[in-house]
């Protein structure tokens, strides 16, 4: 018994590690069946975002890397966090959509507000305090709705010239991001990915100012 | 056993509170005769403004009561933050703009602030 112990305590210890390096890193994440039901009970809806990018009036691939928030931060917030903006890593469908920018995250019906943020160059604590000072995208999902596109968000960068070679983003021209319509992309995705999820509906983010307004159903 | 006696642990009482709302000032505001407008008059815009349906809509004023403030100290290194809780005010208003309740909560720890939200809502219903 003892001599089990001992070999599973290290065996423990480095799965603990290795699940520990690995969560920062990207997985193509498609919905569980946990998720399926919360979509399928109106709790939840997937909603379908794509991010372009662009340096110096260039393309940008922005997730181009293996850990998931390493070129954009984003932060979430909405009825349950009471407005207030909360780290989020987002969920991609594809490594084909990856490229092209495209991300999920799985909401409740109401108001949510995104705020985005370049690529983290210096500590942790004033990175996480940025996303309170960054411009909020209003996003309105609607109730029993199974897949919302919410927009794309069309970003102008400021190049960051990397130490071994090859750029990153340094800042956001944040008053130049605009919000555009790929619905007829976004529809692709929806058919291709998740067929069974009905309906589908664009409903385009805003950018809020002034006190932020939550929304829920009136329960009966 | 070293390294345990040289660490140090404080925690501070510190009962200090910021943009609380007092019950001096809510007491001028009456459910069923003060309006939107009585409030915004005398509390200002609101960080929340939380619909619920088409009909209704709650103003939300937070703020927060700082409990106590902790460090640890250790060799050469130390860290320290504070405790405090979540405080909001929430008014109520119907269809018409009237004010239909009044209520002050505490968010516990162990609840979203959905949860809080919903709660003091239901609790003045019952």
């Amino acid at each position: 018994m003892a001599r089990k112990a001992r070999r599973f305590v290290p065996l423990a210890t480095h799965y603990l590690i290795l699940v520990t390096l690995l969560s920062g890193c990207v997985t193509m994440n498609l919905p569980s069946a946990k998720d399926y039901e919360l979509i399928y009970s109106g709790k939840r809806s997937i909603v379908l975002l794509r991010i372009s990018c662009e340096i110096d009036g260039k393309p940008y691939e922005v997730f181009r890397h293996f850990v998931g928030d390493d070129d954009i931060g984003f932060a979430l917030g909405g009825f349950e966090t009471g407005g207030e903006l909360l780290r989020k890593i987002p969920k991609f469908i594809s490594s084909e959509t990856r490229k092209d920018g495209w991300l999920y995250f799985l909401l409740e019906p109401g108001y949510h507000y995104l705020a985005v943020q370049p690529p983290r160059w210096g500590d942790v604590w004033s990175y996480e305090n940025s996303f309170k000072s960054a411009p909020l995208w209003r996003l309105d999902i609607p109730p029993q709705t199974g897949i919302v596109y919410a927009g794309t968000l069309h970003i102008p960068g400021i190049r960051q010239k990397m130490l071994f070679g090859g750029i990153s983003i340094k800042s956001f021209i944040t008053d130049s991001i605009v919000v555009r319509n790929d619905e007829e992309a976004a529809r692709k995705i929806a058919g291709d990915f998740f067929p069974e999820l009905q309906p589908f509906k664009t409903v385009l983010m805003v950018k809020h100012e002034g006190p932020i307004i939550l929304k829920t159903p009136k329960k009966e | 056993m070293v390294v345990l006696y040289l660490t140090a642990c404080i925690v501070i009482p510190t009962p200090w509170t910021k943009d609380e709302i007092s019950k001096e000032d809510i007491s001028v505001i009456t459910p069923g005769l003060s309006i939107k407008d009585d409030v915004l008059k005398k509390f200002d815009e609101p960080d929340v403004i939380w619909e619920i349906g088409d009909k209704e809509r709650v103003f939300v004023y937070k703020w927060e009561r700082l409990r106590a403030v902790w460090a640890i100290a250790g060799g050469y290194s130390a860290t320290g933050g504070g405790i405090s809780t979540d405080e909001a005010l929430l008014i109520l208003f119907d269809e018409t703009d009237h004010v239909k309740m009044i209520k002050k909560g505490t968010k516990s720890g162990f609840e979203s602030y959905g949860d809080f939200l919903n709660r003091c809502l239901n609790e003045n219903k019952e």
